[in-house]
């Protein structure tokens, strides 16, 4: 087994999607690792999107605390001043996110599928999609969309021809395309994204910070009542909130998206190794195996924290 | 450096004074001082987060690089409540280097 399973990975093209359009049978190590870099990756860009869904959440707690704490005038204008991206802006970042995550389906499913009509239904349900995110970029305005837009619309349109390929039943146009297009824009569209994921982590960062201190001035208060009942729960609450902030530091979605681009890279390493060893297949299912543990952990924290 | 590196730097200081916040009476004259203090600073920082500016530019190449000479300086001495006017002084050198930051990228927020 572990010979044929040699022979056909030196005869075949590394990417079991090329073995597939050479009509080689599919060598079922690469199942695993594949379907692996699938999960994670969903399980990855989830937690981004709970990042960018709540940035303007954060943004307004950190203002309405803050201004609670010295104590100063509330005003719902100051509060409409502190949201950071339009629900527009937050919905196309969303959707490319989305797109990122069925695109790596989609290659999970090359692996996995005996089924080219099916693939190419999907691939052209994915170009669709793609279709209504770049017109849904494009109406973006002010100067916080500048990034992203001058990134999507680079990059959209090369995931698109790949999609494209798939479509018109050119299967082995859009493998070689996949492989050698279509990792470095899916790298870029996640750098991109990346970008808005650490500035939203960062502000996080603060509002939790000062979440801290909430229980610790409570039990610094109810220390003049000496209420030992009272200082008992406020200490339970302060173990609280120094866990949560524990479990947020975990929670760093840059972590996972650097950890996909990996992956990615390592997938186009191996798919262009000519003749590849067991050695590079080994690397190959490292590099996904540490982006999967990345993705669990953040996914784990980002759960814990936000209960979603 | 990038403008993520400046918004870690300044994060990272914002949580070193909440620790010496929380390690003051809330009614303590020092806290409402680090108080002020801290939200003049994660005002820079909202500042320099929504701006869109050019992070390569040597004008915020040297800011940034003062920001962090100041950093590297003051690092793990704010959250130490043992010498407040030391602390204090030390926040405001650091808030004045992000404020001139922000004066730099200015027009865009």
């Amino acid at each position: 087994m572990e010979s044929k399973r040699t022979r056909c990975a030196a005869t075949c093209s590394l990417v079991l999607i090329f073995s597939l359009a050479l009509g080689c049978a599919h060598p079922s190590a690469y199942k695993a690792p594949v379907g692996k870099f699938r999960d994670a990756s969903a399980v990855v860009i989830e937690s981004a999107k709970t990042y960018l869904t709540e940035l303007n959440k954060t943004e307004r707690d950190i203002f309405i605390q803050g201004q609670a704490s010295r104590p100063a005038q509330m005003k719902l204008a100051d509060i409409e001043e502190h949201q950071v991206f339009s629900k527009e802006a937050i919905a196309a970042r969303l959707n490319a996110l989305d797109t990122l995550a069925n695109y790596t389906d989609l290659l999970n499913q090359l692996a996995n599928s005996d089924s080219p009509d099916q693939l190419k239904t999907k691939a052209a349900d994915l170009q669709t999609a793609l279709t209504g995110l770049s017109g849904q970029v494009s109406k973006l305005t002010g100067t916080d969309n500048t990034q992203f837009k001058s990134v999507a619309g680079r990059v959209l349109p090369v995931i698109g021809d790949v999609l494209q390929a798939f479509a018109e039943k050119k299967i082995e146009d859009a493998l070689k395309k996949a492989i050698d297009t279509g990792a470095a824009p899916v790298n870029e569209l996640i750098q991109a994204i990346e970008v808005d994921i650490s500035v939203a982590f960062e502000r996080k960062k603060n509002e939790f910070s000062q979440l801290r201190l909430v229980p610790i001035d409570q039990y610094n208060e109810d220390l003049k009542g000496a209420d030992r009942a009272k200082l008992q729960a406020d200490a339970n609450a302060i173990s609280a909130a120094e866990d949560r902030w524990d479990s947020f530091l975990n929670a760093n979605p840059k972590d996972g998206l650097e950890a996909m681009k990996r992956a990615n890279d390592a997938l186009v390493k191996l798919a262009r190794t000519p003749k590849p060893k067991i050695t590079d297949f080994a690397s190959f299912v490292d590099t996904v195996e540490s982006f999967a543990a990345i993705a669990n952990r953040v996914g784990n924290a980002v759960h814990e924290l936000t209960g979603k | 450096m990038t403008r993520l590196d400046v918004l870690q730097i300044i994060g990272d200081v914002i949580t070193e004074i909440d620790v010496a916040r929380g390690s003051l009476m809330p009614d303590d004259p020092d806290r409402h001082r680090l108080d002020d203090l801290r939200i003049l600073l994660d005002d820079k920082q909202r500042k320099l987060s929504q701006a869109v500016f050019n992070d390569n530019s040597q004008a915020f190449q040297n800011a940034a690089n003062n920001l962090k000479a100041v950093n590297d300086e003051i690092s793990g001495t704010i959250s130490s409540v043992d010498n407040m006017i030391t602390t204090l002084a030390n926040i405001t050198r650091f808030l004045n280097a992000a404020a001139s930051l922000v004066s730099l990228v200015g027009s865009f927020v």
